[in-house]
């Protein structure tokens, strides 16, 4: 069954649309991330211009994260201080990031940006976590025993000065990596068209030593509430978000998101973290073979002013 | 003074010698709505060679119609990859400033055996880069992205030739086809209709249809550009109801 989409002007298949949203809700609940790296460059790969897709999938993302949040923070897995700040250093950031977006689109190179930043930020941060994760999983098969949260000893990071404390992650840190990691996200978010969790996530718990059973809602209200700030945006800068659209992958998104968020309650910490790594890598892979491979048709087209209505 | 203009005009057009014939031409749908289940649409256009009011029959002799359906145009860019240090990349760009973006050019015979090149090119009946692009540039580098441009609307089937799909169901009349797909941008359209009579143009008109979303539809796009700020508002509260409502049914 055809479904037009009056924003993106073009029919796509409804259950098509909503099979996608479900797969990429599943991943988001289980892993507590947005899902915007996966959706975006599904959709744009079914033919929706890309300003529409990455505009739409914020509104998506919006919904996804908001069940997943709201079924971590029952569980009182979320640090709402901890949230706060990096939502307001977040905000700080994604602004940083729709300048320089704009700075790159008039240079031409905005879509390599994108490819690239894809390629760079998921490659590395998928082998860093692939590494970490079957580290684990192997001093686990050994026979060590495995802590439940990740070591206390302190890196660099906690012995920056301007220190707080953070209760419900039993933390007692410096303010000043939140509020890179918080800016850092939302630059890198408003550039490639995500939430950011897949960075946050990792962020929080090999930066600032968050304990695995509060990251992934804080991660989740925090891309909820950025998503929605970039949602309003896009809507007003832009026109790009498509309601329908949104609507459509926010329905598939939300059921899949609950079984995830269920699946991830029988997996442990390190098994999680393996199976988001292989994830991560395969989008990688992904945008590295659209960069390496020649393509079949090296002419492309797009349209910069939309038609006259 | 305009007074005077005016019938001045009107006294030429009346003693303008006849032309013999004239076109009378109307479409299936003026108004091409898009709703929910679009998915293309087929405009069918139809018409009849009428003799010139005053004169009794229309000149006898082989009758040729040529249909060219324009869309409405919007800066299109085209772009080229070439590898830089093993990787691909849009190196190359080449803007096209109010390119149409539907082009369809539909005929009742191949148009080389309905008249001359001159012609075609004048009339812009065909996809050569000069007649369509209108860049006004001689540059080779601009006339070959032109060329790629057009191959890639023609593979979108938003750009096409088709010499039969304008059929005479008699001496006089004649139906003409043309296929709008899914994504056929809104806007209004004109098809220009050429009669030709042993190579030469006898008759021309111009009709115009247009395409627009309707319904829901309609009220989306309107809103979403007029009322922007609290369309995405609605947005964020659509994406936290869905949400919410999404945790209370699947909560176990």
């Amino acid at each position: 069954m055809q479904l037009y989409l009056p924003i993106a002007e073009l029919s796509l298949n409804l259950f098509v649309l909503i099979g996608m949203g479900g797969a990429v809700g599943f991943l988001s609940g289980l892993f507590g991330v947005g899902g915007g790296f996966l959706l975006t460059p599904l959709l744009i790969f079914s033919g929706i211009p890309p300003p529409v897709a990455v505009a739409s999938v914020t509104g998506q993302v919006v919904a996804a994260s908001t069940s997943g949040a709201l079924s971590y923070y029952r569980r009182g897995g979320i640090d709402f201080k901890l949230a706060l700040y990096l939502v307001l250093s977040g905000i700080i950031g994604t602004a940083i990031g729709v300048w320089v977006f704009g700075l790159l689109r008039q240079a031409g190179l905005l879509e390599a940006a994108i490819s690239l930043g894809y390629l760079v930020f998921l490659g590395s941060i998928g082998s860093i976590m692939l590494y970490e994760a079957a580290r684990s999983l192997m001093m686990a098969q050994a026979g060590h025993p495995v802590p439940a949260r990740m070591p206390r000893h302190h890196n660099w990071v906690h012995g920056l000065p301007l220190r707080l404390r953070f209760k419900r992650s039993q933390l007692y840190i410096s303010v000043i990596p939140v509020v890179v990691i918080g800016i850092g996200i939302g630059l890198i978010g408003a550039l490639l068209g995500i939430g950011g969790g897949f960075i946050l996530v990792p962020a929080l718990i090999y930066l600032l030593r968050v304990p695995g059973n509060v990251v992934i809602g804080t991660a989740l209200l925090h891309v909820l509430c950025i998503m929605a700030a970039a949602t309003v945006m896009h809507a007003v800068a832009s026109h790009t978000v498509d309601i329908i659209l949104a609507f459509t992958l926010m329905l598939g998104s939300v059921a899949g998101a609950q079984f995830g968020a269920a699946a991830g309650r029988r997996l442990r910490g390190d098994q999680l973290r393996l199976l988001l790594a292989l994830v991560v890598l395969g989008v990688a892979l992904r945008f590295a073979a659209s960069l390496l491979i020649a393509p079949a048709d090296p002419f492309s087209m797009a349209i910069l002013t939309p038609g006259v209505v | 003074m305009r007074g005077a203009v005016l019938g001045v005009m009107v006294t030429l057009a009346l003693v303008q010698p006849a032309l013999g014939q004239r076109l009378v031409a109307s479409t299936s749908d003026p108004e091409v709505s898009i709703d929910s289940t679009f998915a293309g649409e087929k405009i069918t256009l139809f018409g009849a060679i009428e003799p010139e009011i005053g004169e009794t029959e229309a000149p006898s002799g082989t009758y040729d119609i040529v249909i060219a359906i324009e869309g409405p145009s919007a800066d299109r860019v085209a772009r080229r990859k070439a590898r830089t240090f093993g990787i691909w990349l849009n190196l190359e760009q080449v803007v096209f400033r109010n390119f149409p973006s539907f082009y369809w050019i539909i005929a009742s015979a191949p148009l080389d055996q309905i008249t001359d090149p001159g012609t075609i090119v004048e009339e812009r009946l065909s996809f050569q880069a000069q007649s369509i692009l209108a860049t006004g540039a001689e540059d080779p580098t601009i006339e070959m992205f032109g060329g790629e441009l057009v191959r890639l609307m023609q593979t979108r089937g938003l750009f096409g030739v088709d010499d039969r799909a304008v059929m005479f169901m008699s001496d006089r009349f004649y139906t003409a086809r043309v296929d709008l797909p899914a994504f056929v941008p809104n806007g209004s359209y004109t098809a220009r209709t050429l009669l030709f009579r042993d190579g030469a143009i006898v008759a021309r008109r111009a009709d115009s249809f247009s395409v627009r979303t309707a319904g829901i539809e309609r009220f989306v796009a309107d809103t979403a550009r007029n009322q922007s700020l609290a369309y995405g508002l609605v947005c964020v509260g659509l994406a936290l109801s869905t949400g919410w409502l999404g945790g209370l049914v699947f909560r176990r």
